[in-house]
């Protein structure tokens, strides 16, 4: 009776112990360290046995895929760990009904030899086996799956249950990781579009000789207004520009920062020898400029590009005729 | 210690100064005494100052040239700065330094035109 009673109590400040350790343990997770290979050896010490590995549900093959890297189990081993749960598998109860699944002896259970799995089972040395569900929201995504304990005994319901209860943690581990490199690579998506962008912003288009062209099309901040003033300025050294036509049409909203970017960029053209035009104020754009008392009276603007092309080939003492000689224009 | 002068050539009847260092007290003082008295003896109608060489500009600096077009201008000569450095560009505007009132162009060849181009009316009008 004492024994009995000793041997209870030991056995539960074990359970203690151990659900605190997996308390602990998702705490000292790392980020970048792969995360099967941190559960499995988690596993692999909170429950005292020689293998561990961690198989997730794939909805396409509708079956239980082995996941590298595993502890006792070779990499190319566990890749073609499969287990089907598909209508009409055996393995199909564990996943509607169950959250564990204890096989006590490989070669004596009857859903082991009708998956087939014995001979793998063998081939990678498991004698006793325990699977257990991790489930996210209801919904199954993987299983834990210890194998061997040290002390050479079956698995038993205690197992079970501290499995269990690891197991529901593990699967909030794996869904943070999932989501984590899934934001990870729709940043990194986002900066490649971004660069790419950038690049694009700042088009200096050299139309005739002596006119340079520059689209600017979306918001313009300060980052911005900076590589398309250095983008005019280099425009004009190389193109030997001597007017430049500055194109508004696509700039949704000019403010009095916009505005001041575009009276900078208009006068260090002009100490360059470079005749800034500005075409493209939209109406609204118009109302804005005035209404903020903003004043580009040292800027020529004109209504749209063709206007502007006319400015500027007027101002170079050139005009477009036909090849019969007419004028070409308004 | 002499002082650094900035040769002053003259083609046609345009004289060009190239400047390579950074013009300070003393040499900008003996630069703007050299310009005045060439224009006077040459009675030169226009003047090239030549930047391309700088890479930065102060508000100092950009006060002398735009005080020596100033002068030049008073005697009857055009000032036009050439090569101005686009980060040179962007400096003068960053500082609100804008060198008021000077004419500028790309390179000296621009220079040159837009002289011609500045003169040839005021000929016409002596030859009339």
């Amino acid at each position: 009776m004492t024994t009995e009673k000793l041997s209870t109590s030991q056995e539960f400040e074990r359970q203690l112990a151990a659900l605190q350790r997996v308390a602990g343990v998702f705490g000292a997770m790392r980020k970048g360290q792969d995360i099967y290979d941190q559960i499995t050896h988690q596993v692999v010490d909170l429950l005292n046995v020689e293998k561990c590995a961690v198989l997730l549900y794939d909805p396409d093959q509708q079956a239980l895929v082995g996941q590298a890297p595993a502890v006792g189990v070779p990499t190319q081993d566990i890749r073609g760990y499969v287990i089907p749960l598909a209508e009409g598998s055996p393995a199909r109860q564990f996943w509607e009904v169950g959250d564990s699944f204890l096989v006590k002896d490989i070669d004596a259970d009857p859903v082991v030899q009708a998956l087939g799995l014995a001979d793998f089972a063998h081939k990678v040395g498991v004698k006793s086996t325990m699977l257990v569900g991790m489930r996210l929201e209801g919904q199954l995504i993987g299983v834990i799956q210890p194998s061997n304990r040290r002390d050479g005994l079956p698995f038993d319901e205690t197992d079970a249950r501290l499995l269990t209860i690891y197991a529901s943690q593990a699967a909030v581990a794996i869904e943070n990781q999932r989501l984590y490199q899934a934001i990870t690579a729709e940043r990194d998506r986002l900066a490649r579009v971004l660069a790419t962008v950038q690049e694009l912003s700042t088009p200096v288009v050299p139309v005739l000789e002596g006119i340079l062209i520059l689209p600017l099309i979306g918001f313009i901040d300060t980052d911005r207004a900076q590589r398309i003033m250095e983008g005019l300025l280099n425009g004009i050294v190389q193109y030997r520009a001597q007017v430049v036509i500055l194109d508004v049409t696509g700039v949704p909203v000019v403010d009095t920062g916009v505005a001041d970017h575009l009276v900078r960029a208009a006068r260090a053209a002009g100490l360059l020898g470079a005749q800034p035009i500005l075409v493209g104020i939209r109406p609204e754009v118009a109302q804005t400029i005035v209404g903020l008392g903003v004043h580009l009276h040292e800027i020529a603007t004109r209504g749209d590009l063709r206007d502007g092309l006319e400015y500027a080939l007027a101002v170079l003492h050139r005009k477009i005729v036909t090849a019969e000689g007419q004028h070409v224009g308004r | 210690m002499e002082i650094y002068r900035i040769p002053i050539l003259q083609i046609e009847d345009f004289l060009v100064a190239s400047i390579q260092t950074p013009l300070h007290d003393a040499a900008a003082v003996q630069f703007k005494d050299d310009l005045l008295e060439r224009i006077y003896s040459t009675k030169a109608r226009g003047f090239v100052l030549d930047l391309t060489a700088i890479d930065v500009v102060d508000s100092f600096m950009a006060r002398i040239v735009a005080d020596v077009a100033e002068m030049a201008g008073l005697m009857g000569a055009h000032v036009v700065v050439t090569g101005l450095q686009p980060a040179v560009a962007i400096s003068l505007v960053e500082l609100g330094v804008e060198m008021a009132g000077v004419t500028t162009a790309l390179d000296l060849d621009r220079g040159i035109r837009i002289l011609r181009e500045l003169v040839a009316p005021e000929r016409e009008q002596a030859d009339g």
